[in-house]
């Protein structure tokens, strides 16, 4: 166990006055000692505090990012502290807005102290809020009990989630009902065409309208509704940040409105996190499957440490054939490029949402010239053309502006 | 800066003076950088002050004044450190803190004077002294303990 520092430090005055006294046969000097000695002797009696019990409280288990939770922390004394220092742990990237992160105060035996705080958490993700840091003393404060308590459950904070008219279109349908006009003709509400009556069709099938009009039999072809497949592709491996938000944060809120949009269309979606490791949510629709989503990708930070894992190891699960692959990159890792690429080649039909790290990076111009710069920027627009060449459509989104311009760029461009 | 004065009216180098300079800075340094540089400055002033009691400048009565004074300037600094900026201090913590500070200061009164004590009564020195006034010690301390023992703990009442 480590000794408190003022105890070491008593004990090492004490101990001085004391050794220097004995040797220079120096009253004064052992009277020095000794005004340190009786203090320490008698601050080191003292039994071992006992901190309270403690039990936090959150209002929300999950918030939407921008609002505050609100903590409830109850302190339950058995035994009396004088001095209790009590310290929340405010997760970064949240902010305190009532509350005293450090406090100092005393319990009774049998005192019961609620606590409230409120805490707002401007951005997605998980907060570990109620870590609480107590260290309890009485007495000369020579000994200490310390203890930090770690919440069970993190605080998940959602992406928020942006409404979106338009969505970008697979070309393929699956076999399933959903809510998109399937390319074939057959049952369905959907009206495609009116052609003349072939023996055998159904006579409900009939325009009768339209067959009165003619004077022939016309029947009216419809286009059954149909479900898609979406894969959302999310790069987390490297982002451009500032000390606001990141490239990373606004992906991960185009991730939760897409992939709420689309299954609100009852298409299946699926998602692919490309991070340090490969991470993926098998497609599948409702309600529950956009949570899935979401909560996969909560957790999404810049990888620090990289496993490179193919796309050929991806499972066909979860990239079924003729789905439609939504990819959100910064374009800043050759690794995803050449991933995304791959895919391409593989036959899957894939749009290119390019998360335009430009004024994230804007600072660094003057660091490396000019001429770096202009170096980078043509890379990147090589980059650009290289997938363009591949069939796939970029489209660049600058991070603070809405993502439904955007959608529309991709719709008209195909 | 205790050691000014004397550095001012007796010139340099006085061995007392140059003491309470390096004293001085080192508790500076102690309250503006780490506190771990506390003992050394209070070793350092109470060298100085065994200077003074040795050379025949101060009386030594006063020296469990001077002592209990080191032992406040100590717990002063030492809070400087222990409680980090915006931190809330209930009423009842500052008078917790106050009783301590208190109760420190006065224990090392009592320590201090019981060894002046003892040694004035005994009148052999310092050998004797230390084993006189550590017995005194002793015996404050079970005092104490007993007093804190038996007084009650809630003194909201």
């Amino acid at each position: 166990m480590k000794p408190e520092p003022r105890v070491v430090g008593f004990t090492a005055l004490a101990a001085l006055g004391l050794i220097v006294g004995l040797a220079a046969s120096e009253p004064a000097a052992v009277a020095i000692g000794a005004a340190f000695l009786l203090p320490l002797v008698y601050g080191l009696a003292a039994p071992r505090p006992v901190l309270p019990r403690s039990k936090i409280e959150l209002s929300h288990d999950r918030l939407l990012e921008g609002n505050a939770v609100e903590v409830r922390l109850e302190l339950a004394a058995e035994a009396p502290l004088d001095w209790l220092e009590l310290r929340l742990r405010v997760p970064a990237r949240s902010h305190l807005l009532e509350g005293a992160e450090r406090l100092v105060l005393g319990l009774r035996a049998g005192e019961v102290r609620t606590l409230r705080y409120r805490i707002e958490c401007p951005r997605w993700g998980l907060y570990p809020v109620g870590a609480v840091q107590l260290v309890g003393m009485h007495r000369l404060c020579m000994i200490r009990s310390t203890e930090t308590r770690d919440p069970t459950r993190p605080l998940r904070v959602y992406p928020r989630r942006e409404r979106l008219r338009r969505l970008l279109e697979p070309l393929a349908t699956r076999l399933a009902s959903g809510s998109r006009p399937a390319a074939a003709r057959g049952e369905g509400i959907e009206f495609a065409d009116i052609r003349e009556f072939r023996p055998g069709e159904r006579v409900r099938r009939i325009n009768w309208r339209a067959s009165a009009r003619r004077g022939q039999l016309l029947v009216t072809d419809r286009l059954p509704e149909r479900s898609s497949e979406v894969v959302l592709f999310l790069d987390s491996m490297t982002e451009a940040a500032s000390d606001q938000d990141s490239t990373l944060d606004h992906a991960v809120r185009a991730v939760a409105s897409l992939a709420g949009e689309y299954l609100r269309r009852r298409d299946r979606v699926g998602l692919l996190n490309r991070g340090g490791e490969l991470e993926w949510v098998l497609p599948s629709t409702g309600a529950r499957q956009h949570y899935r989503i979401v909560d996969a990708v909560l957790s999404s930070e810049s990888a620090r440490l990289y496993r490179w894992r193919d796309t050929r190891l991806i499972p066909p699960r979860v990239l079924p054939p003729q789905s439609l692959i939504v990819a959100l990159t910064p374009l800043l890792d050759w690794r995803v490029n050449r991933a995304l690429l791959n895919l391409r080649g593989r036959g899957f039909e894939l749009a290119l949402i390019e998360v335009d790290p430009l004024p994230f990076a804007e600072h660094t111009r003057a660091g490396y010239g000019d001429q770096a710069w202009r170096v980078w920027l043509l890379e990147r627009e090589l980059l650009r053309n290289q997938f363009l060449r591949a069939g796939v459509q970029v489209v660049r989104w600058n991070a603070g502006a809405p993502l439904a311009p955007v959608i529309e760029e991709l719709t008209s461009k195909r | 800066m205790g050691g000014l004065p004397l550095l001012i009216s007796r010139g340099l180098p006085p061995l007392e003076g140059t003491l309470a300079l390096a004293a001085s800075i080192t508790a500076a340094a102690a309250l503006i950088l780490t506190p771990s540089l506390l003992p050394p400055a209070i070793a350092l002033y109470g060298a100085e002050l065994v200077v003074s009691v040795h050379r025949g400048q101060l009386a030594v009565w006063i020296v469990p004044l001077l002592a209990a004074g080191l032992v406040l300037v100590y717990e002063a600094a030492e809070l400087r450190h222990q409680l980090p900026p915006r931190t809330v201090t209930e009423t009842w913590a500052v008078r917790a803190l106050t009783r301590r500070i208190g109760l420190t200061a006065a224990l090392g009164l009592l320590g201090s004077a019981a060894v002046v004590a003892a040694a004035g009564a005994s009148g052999r020195g310092g050998p004797a002294a230390a084993v006189v006034g550590g017995l005194a010690a002793a015996l404050a301390v079970f005092l104490i303990r007993v007093l804190a023992d038996t007084a009650p703990v809630d003194d909201e009442a």
